[in-house]
C-alpha cells in the first residue's frame, strides 16, 4: 500500500470519527467502528482501491448510516436541555446578586465590612446554586446519571464561579467599571461561558463510566 | 422508460432484496466488505457500492445473521471476513421461499399482460 492510499484511509476514518463524535457515539463503540472500517478500507486498498473512491464524497452520511445500522447507543449528554434548565436559574440569581450589591452601599456611611460582603455573597451564591441544582434535578431526573451530574455540578459550578469572577472583575477594571451595554454583555458572556463549561464538564464526568460500556453486539467478535 | 427511470426502478426493486442477495453470496463463500461489493457487481446487481453495502453488512451482524472473523495475513493487512451464522442460514432459507412465492405471483400476473396490456 502506498502513502497516498494510507493518507486516503486516514482521512476517511478521521472524517467518520468526527461524525460519530458529533452523534455522541460511545467512545468504546466509536473505537470499534473505527477499527473495523480501517481494517476493511485497508483490505480494499491492498486490492488497489482507494478509500475515497470506495466511500465516496459523503463520508459523514456514510458514517451516520453505519452508526445507525450498527445500532450503537449514543451517550445521552443532553447538553442543550441541561444548559437551558441550569443557566436561566443561575442568570436570574446572578442578577439578584447584582441588585443586592447596589443596596447596602447607600448611604456611604453604612458601608459594610469586607467580611460581611463576602459572607453575604457566599450565602446568596449557595442559595442560587442550590435553587439551580434542585431545578435541574426535578426537571431532568429521568435522564441517565443525573444524580452524579447534579453532584458534579455542585462541585464544579462554585469552582467555575470562583475562577470566572476575578477574571470578570479584572475585565471590568480595565474599562473603569463601565455600565455600557457591550461591556455588560461581555461580562455576562465571560461568566456564562465559565458556568456553561462547568455544566458540560460535570455531565461528561458523570457519564464517563456509562460511556465506556460497549454495545454487546459490537464487542463480540472472533479472533 | 428512460435510463434514469430504469435506474430508479432497479434501485427500488433491489432495496427489498439486497440483504438476501448479500446473505446468499456470503453463504457461498465468506468475504470481507469490499470483496462482497465486488461480487455483487459481478452478479450484475449494481448494489450502490460500498457506501450502501458496508452499513447493511453491519446491520446483518447486529441482527446475528453474519459474524466476522479477523484473519491475519503474513503478506497483507489483516482482514475482517464475514460469514453466515446458523441463524443467517435459517433466515436465508425462509427469505428464499418467500422470494420464490413472490416471483411466481408476479410472473403469473405479468404473463396475463404479455403483450404490454394493450391487446
Amino acid at each position: 500500500m502506498n502513502e497516498s492510499q494510507q493518507w486516503s484511509i486516514d482521512q476517511t476514518v478521521r472524517s467518520a470519527e468526527r461524525q460519530w463524535r458529533r452523534q455522541h457515539v460511545r467512545p468504546a463503540d466509536l473505537a470499534r467502528l473505527s477499527r473495523d472500517l480501517r481494517d476493511d478500507l485497508t483490505a480494499a486498498a491492498d486490492e488497489g482501491v482507494a478509500a475515497a473512491d470506495l466511500v465516496g464524497p459523503d463520508v459523514r452520511g456514510f458514517a451516520r448510516r453505519l452508526a445507525d445500522e450498527a445500532g450503537v447507543e449514543r451517550v445521552p449528554y443532553a447538553y442543550d436541555r441541561l444548559l437551558l434548565t441550569a443557566l436561566p436559574g443561575l442568570a436570574f440569581a446572578y442578577a439578584l446578586l447584582y441588585g443586592y450589591i447596589a443596596g447596602p452601599t447607600a448611604p456611604p456611611s453604612d458601608e459594610p465590612s469586607l467580611a460581611a460582603v463576602i459572607a453575604t455573597y457566599a450565602v446568596l451564591a449557595a442559595l442560587v446554586l442550590a435553587t439551580s441544582l434542585v431545578t435541574v434535578w426535578f426537571r431532568l431526573r429521568h435522564l441517565p446519571a443525573m444524580p452524579h451530574t447534579v453532584l458534579a455540578m455542585a462541585l464544579l459550578l462554585p469552582l467555575a464561579g470562583a475562577l470566572a469572577t476575578p477574571v470578570t472583575v479584572a475585565f471590568a477594571a480595565t474599562v473603569n467599571y463601565s455600565n455600557a451595554l457591550p461591556v455588560l454583555a461581555i461580562e455576562c458572556a465571560l461568566m456564562g461561558a465559565a458556568l456553561a463549561g462547568a455544566i458540560v464538564l460535570a455531565r461528561r464526568w458523570a457519564l464517563r463510566g456509562w460511556a465506556s460500556i460497549p454495545a454487546p453486539h459490537l464487542s463480540a467478535t472472533q479472533a | 422508460m428512460t435510463p434514469v427511470e430504469g435506474g430508479e426502478r432497479h434501485t427500488q426493486l433491489l432495496r427489498g432484496a439486497l440483504d438476501m442477495c448479500m446473505l446468499a453470496l456470503l453463504a457461498k463463500e465468506p468475504a470481507h466488505g469490499y470483496e462482497l461489493v465486488r461480487r455483487l457487481d459481478e452478479a450484475g446487481l449494481d448494489a450502490g457500492g460500498y457506501g450502501t453495502v458496508y452499513p447493511l453488512l453491519t446491520r446483518m451482524r447486529r441482527l446475528g445473521l453474519v459474524e466476522d472473523e479477523t484473519q491475519e495475513s503474513p503478506s497483507g493487512p489483516r482482514r475482517k471476513v464475514y460469514k453466515v451464522t446458523p441463524a443467517g442460514h435459517h433466515r436465508l432459507g425462509a427469505w428464499r421461499q418467500q422470494w420464490q412465492r413472490f416471483v411466481t405471483t408476479v410472473d403469473a400476473t405479468l404473463a396475463d399482460t404479455s403483450g404490454g396490456g394493450l391487446e
